[in-house]
């Protein structure tokens, strides 16, 4: 098989062909790998790439599949993970300057995880500067390039993530969600991005950038393929406290079962307020191909979501400027100007702000899931517009011009406040030839009904067959 | 349970004081009171946050960057100050959530 055709299997494919003995693991590794030294000086996903280590790690996995030790569908898949997932002996940047030579002694538990079960790190992915920023625009190491335009933002935090992935420059990858990191650069880049439920993916060893708002969670090319990713992730992890001793189900079977019969509810308020036309129109289209699978559609309501935006900015805040307060006094001058300002303003929100904001959060995320009583799951778009262009600092929507920043976050931020699962699928194109996001949200730690729905949806979505024009 | 007329109903327009004394000098305090908020909200400004970041946080500012704090932060007060719409008398804040153990770095 052909070096290209190799990089374009999902994870799923390459991992049966890899048990079947007839892919070698280094082979697929050599092909990341050599599409990642032609074409990453152009497409900046990577800040370190782990040539090396990565074939050799290839190379042990190679001999352990010969001897007849397969250890599931990531054993010898080639990943990279966003550049604040600490990792042992490889520097770990957080896409910053401050940090552009902390090399951790420990991995992260994520990392852990994925190795054990089998993957390969190709390398540390660009980011948003500390996670802080929706667009990916980094004044340190370049910004990831979108595949789907070169003028456009790849979305972030999680930039590197989601245009890697997109660009065949990884199989998968793990990215962070705060405000929407995950779910935003996998609608603006075509891909597959899951935001697990609070508690579900450990955090330690993970670069915090608000400790009650963070989530890490995969990006892949395929719902099946992120699967694959949480399967390995998911679980209580005595290193972190928020994680939840909640049963993990086997994912991959039960995304096998038929989606006839579950409710989805459409939330109009906030989600579909204000949206791009042509968003407006591809995730309403969603909505019905969903429908003809068999899922019944319910309008549902959720008076006080506007209150989720207001809380997220108090306590993203006041948790970010407290965690990095000690550099701001001392190397204030080397964050990146938006970051800094960014993380200044935390020390302005009061502290009965912040715990009106903590307070507010219980009866939002009180009555999202009464809905989800009601219903299976919601349905919303990921992102009101598509990639804007990477100099754009406003966007105008049906009339009303806002920062690009709040445009990207209005749909996501909400679900960070809940703590519920989210899952971001291709919906479809703009004429102009931009991947558009739908965002379906679930009940606590029902991950799986998510993974359902979503690859029910993609075998139908009229985006599955299209890929994008600078992935070559 | 706190009686039904201590209940704010919504951003500060009602409050125990108006609701069961009505006195005119209580709605007088009340108007006063709107008045100082509007001079606080009019006075966010670039030299304030400077104030407060050096006095108050200690944390030493670049004067070129308060007026992005100055944006970012007027264009939240509003939003902010909703959240008392929401009836929270008796909702306790979401701060079971421990942070994980950090590893040092960077230092």
């Amino acid at each position: 098989m052909a070096a290209n055709e190799l990089t374009r299997l999902s994870i799923a494919e390459a991992g049966e062909q890899i048990r079947r003995r007839s892919l070698s693991p280094v082979e697929l590794t050599r092909a990341y790998l050599d599409r990642i030294a032609a074409r990453d000086g152009e497409c900046r996903c990577y800040i370190t790439v782990l040539r090396e280590k990565a074939l050799a790690a290839a190379a042990a996995l190679e001999k352990e599949v010969g001897d007849g030790h397969y250890r599931g569908p990531l054993h010898g898949i080639p990943i990279g993970l966003k550049d604040l997932i600490m990792t042992r002996g490889i520097r770990t940047t957080c896409g910053s300057r401050i940090l552009k030579d902390w090399v951790p002694e420990a991995d992260a538990t994520v990392a852990t995880r994925l190795f054990k079960a089998g993957a390969v790190l190709l390398g540390k992915l660009n980011l948003h500067e500390f996670a802080y920023g929706p667009t990916g625009v980094n004044p340190h190491y370049g910004t990831a390039q979108n595949p789907w335009g070169r003028d456009r933002m790849p979305g972030g935090s999680s930039s590197g993530a989601g245009g890697g992935v997109a660009a065949g420059l990884c199989a998968g990858a793990l990215g962070t969600d705060t405000g929407g990191s995950v779910r935003i650069p996998a609608s603006l880049c075509g891909i597959v991005g899951l935001k697990p439920t609070y508690g579900r993916v450990s955090r330690a060893g993970v670069v915090p950038l608000a400790w009650s708002l963070d989530h890490v969670g995969p990006m892949a090319r395929t719902v099946a393929d992120a699967a694959i990713l949480l399967q390995a992730l998911a679980g209580q992890d005595p290193a972190d406290p928020s994680t939840a001793a909640v049963p993990v189900p086997d994912y991959r079977s039960g995304m096998a079962g038929d989606v006839r019969g579950l409710r989805v509810g459409i939330v109009r308020e906030l989600f579909f307020e204000r949206l791009d036309p042509e968003v407006r129109a591809a995730v309403e289209a969603a909505a019905r191909a969903l429908e003809g699978l068999g899922v019944r559609l319910e309008e549902v309501r959720l008076p006080r979501i506007h209150h989720a935006s207001p809380a997220v900015f108090a306590i993203i805040s006041a948790e970010s400027m407290a965690y990095h307060e000690p550099y701001l006094k001392t190397r204030a001058s080397e964050y990146g100007a938006d970051v800094r300002a960014r993380l200044l303003t935390g020390q302005f929100v009061l502290a009965t702000q912040y715990l009106k904001a903590q307070r507010a959060r219980q009866v939002v995320r009180a009555e999202v899931d009464g809905v989800l009583r009601q219903v299976d799951a919601l349905l919303t778009p990921t992102t009101p517009i598509p990639a804007p262009r990477t100099d754009e600092r406003e966007a105008a929507v049906e009339g009303v011009r806002e920062d690009v920043r709040g445009w990207l976050t209005r749909c996501t931020r909400p679900i960070n406040l809940t703590g519920n699962p989210a899952l971001s699928v291709p919906c479809g194109l703009t004429r102009d030839g931009l991947p558009i996001g739908l965002q379906l949200v679930g009940r606590q730690f029902d991950e799986a009904t998510l993974l359902r729905l979503g690859q029910a949806y993609e075998a139908v979505s009229p985006f599955r067959d299209h890929r994008p024009p600078l992935a070559g | 349970m706190v009686p039904a007329a201590a209940k704010r109903t919504n951003a500060g327009e009602a409050s125990v004081f108006r609701l069961d004394r009505g006195s005119r000098l209580l709605l007088e305090y009340a108007r006063h009171f709107r008045d100082f908020v509007e001079d606080i909200m009019t006075a966010l400004s670039e030299e304030l946050l400077q104030s407060i970041a050096e006095v108050l946080a200690r944390v030493p500012v670049d004067p070129a960057d308060l007026a992005g704090n100055v944006a970012q932060l007027g264009s939240q007060l509003d939003g902010l100050a909703r959240l008392d719409d929401l009836d929270l008398l008796h909702v306790e804040p979401a701060t079971g959530v421990l942070p994980p153990t950090e590893a040092p770095h960077g230092r």
